[in-house]
């Protein structure tokens, strides 16, 4: 469920200089990091059928089968850190926000996290919690509250204090600009630690994706930076505050009223391409060029086909209705020639618009006469191929 | 008569995994990489379900999905993504159509059972 308010918000970064440094820094991070963990976890899919159709083939008790089912524990392994691994960098990809007891959520996980507290641990925990409900993912703020708590545990591993608060908040306008904030009414939790700190060479990269000081123990150094991408795709901010031998202190600022949420989605599909409606035909052999141009039209909403030759281009122009927006083709064709294909269109669809693509010097007299088509010699510039096809869509230029 | 599965994605791992797997449990498979071919294919041949990649390496899969539902109302279509389904992706699937989805990432059973559910339910 989406509020009927949720849309794509415009990212705002943060006028607080080092604020505005870290998370465009982490912005760029976070994309390598997501597209890598994309890939990656693609490549699992066939792992993990091919492993499903072999533990179908093989008999159960068989080496075969066990070498098959160590395969696939390894291969599920892989994929339960991927799934961390796109939390943190991609974390809309799994985003389901509806009216949340955030205040109710906190002290849950509080509550669990002092449960697992041993009378010997020497740790205090006071918390102020005020009533706060907020539009969010219950799944992604468990995981996020949970990462900081266990970031704290390990900080308070020789005792000490933690304290919650959650409290509504109204920030000035000097500081909803240096956090990168939309709304002035915020919530803000703040979880301190009185434990051992970080050195601020730690701290400033606290929040980079994999980076960790405990990688002896296997950390993944994702927890930060999970935090972070929820509060963000929340519409909030985060900041750490530490100070060796004295504590760290996480702060969230969330927007307490409904957040025009930050989903930045899949390829360009928030980013409202032209409506341009029509369908549009390359005759082009070369697939580089052919892949070139029609990425080039992604800011269209127009149906794009594709023919290598002047004969299948001419199948296909035949298969549908008469109402081809455009055609682009290539002079010089492998059998029937460029100027040859469009007499054959035209005599199909009378007037279509054609754009000829042409290393040659110069069109034969005949086509130019019958169709009046618009050469691009090339080398031609992307943006003079945008130009003459809204001339010929007949949109400005 | 086997039930007739177009199957749409464009790494050809994936493709030649859901081939081998909708033949083994008796289906028959065509299988397309691109929107383009999949458009050409739903044109060509009768087909009674087609189960589409959401990210395309040509087109977002969500376009062709609406495109094959504005030529083949009838035909239902299967969204898959590979790393799992946010709401508002969903809501855009059902709005242009989608019949259902599934992750890439689940137990191919899963993928299987959906298949079935769709038929039975068309």
């Amino acid at each position: 469920m989406l509020s009927p308010s949720a849309q794509t918000g415009q990212r705002i970064f943060p006028a607080d200089p080092q604020l505005r440094e870290r998370d465009q820094r982490l912005e760029s991070l976070k994309a390598v990091a997501g597209k890598m963990g994309h890939d990656f976890n693609n490549l699992l899919v066939p792992i993990l059928g091919y492993m499903t159709l072999i533990r179908d083939e093989v008999p159960p008790e068989s080496p075969a089968a066990q070498y098959a089912a160590a395969m696939e524990n390894a291969a599920r392994t892989g994929e339960s850190y991927l799934e961390s691994v796109l939390l943190a960098m991609r974390p809309h990809r799994l985003f389901s926000p509806k009216p949340l007891d955030f205040a109710a959520l906190i002290q849950t996980q509080l509550e669990l996290w002092t449960r697992e507290l041993s009378p010997s641990a020497g740790v205090t925990v006071t918390q102020q919690i005020s009533p706060c409900a907020i539009w969010g993912d219950e799944r992604q703020w468990v995981r996020a509250i949970q990462q900081l708590l266990s970031n704290a545990r390990y900080a308070l591993a020789m005792g000490g204090a933690l304290q919650v608060t959650l409290a509504p908040e109204n920030l000035t306008g000097q500081k909803l600009q240096d956090l990168g904030l939309r709304s002035e009414k915020v919530f803000t939790l703040r979880i301190s630690d009185s434990g051992f700190g970080m050195p601020k060479a730690i701290s400033d990269r606290a929040l980079e994706p994999f980076f960790t000081t405990r990688a002896h123990v296997r950390a993944s150094g994702l927890g930060l930076t999970i935090a972070h991408s929820i509060t963000q795709l929340h519409g909030g901010q985060i900041d750490l505050e530490s100070c060796e031998d004295a504590g760290t202190t996480i702060t969230i600022w969330l927007p307490s009223e409904q957040p025009a949420f930050r989903t930045p989605g899949i390829s360009g599909r928030h980013s409202s391409p032209e409506k341009i409606a029509g369908r549009i035909l390359f005759v082009e052999p070369d697939p580089l060029i052919r892949e070139v141009l029609r990425s080039s039209l992604q800011w269209t909403a127009m149906e794009i086909h594709i023919a290598n030759t002047g004969e299948e281009g001419l199948k296909l122009f035949k298969q549908w209705p008469a109402n081809w927006s455009l055609i682009v083709s290539e002079l010089q064709l492998p059998g029937m020639s460029g100027p040859e294909f469009l007499r054959e269109a035209e005599a199909h669809q009378p007037g279509v618009k054609c754009i000829l693509l042409s290393a040659a010097s110069a069109m034969p007299e005949q086509s130019r006469e019958k169709l009046s088509p618009i050469v691009l010699k090339k080398p031609f510039t992307l943006r003079a191929f945008h130009q003459v096809v809204r001339q010929n869509l007949s949109l400005p230029t | 008569m086997k039930e007739h599965i177009l199957v749409v994605d464009d790494e050809s791992a994936i493709r030649s995994l859901l081939q081998t797997y909708f033949a083994k449990n008796g289906y028959e498979v065509t299988v397309a990489a691109t929107a383009e071919e999949a458009l050409r294919l739903t044109n060509e041949m009768p087909l009674n379900i087609v189960v589409l990649d959401v990210l395309l390496g040509d087109k977002d899969g969500l376009e062709v999905l609406a495109s094959l539902k504005k030529a083949h109302p009838k035909l239902p279509v299967i969204i898959m993504t590979g790393i799992g389904f946010d709401e508002e992706l969903l809501q855009e699937a059902i709005a242009r159509g989608a019949a259902g989805y599934v992750s890439k990432t689940l137990p191919l059973d899963q993928l299987l059972m959906e298949v079935h559910r769709t038929l039975n339910y068309r």
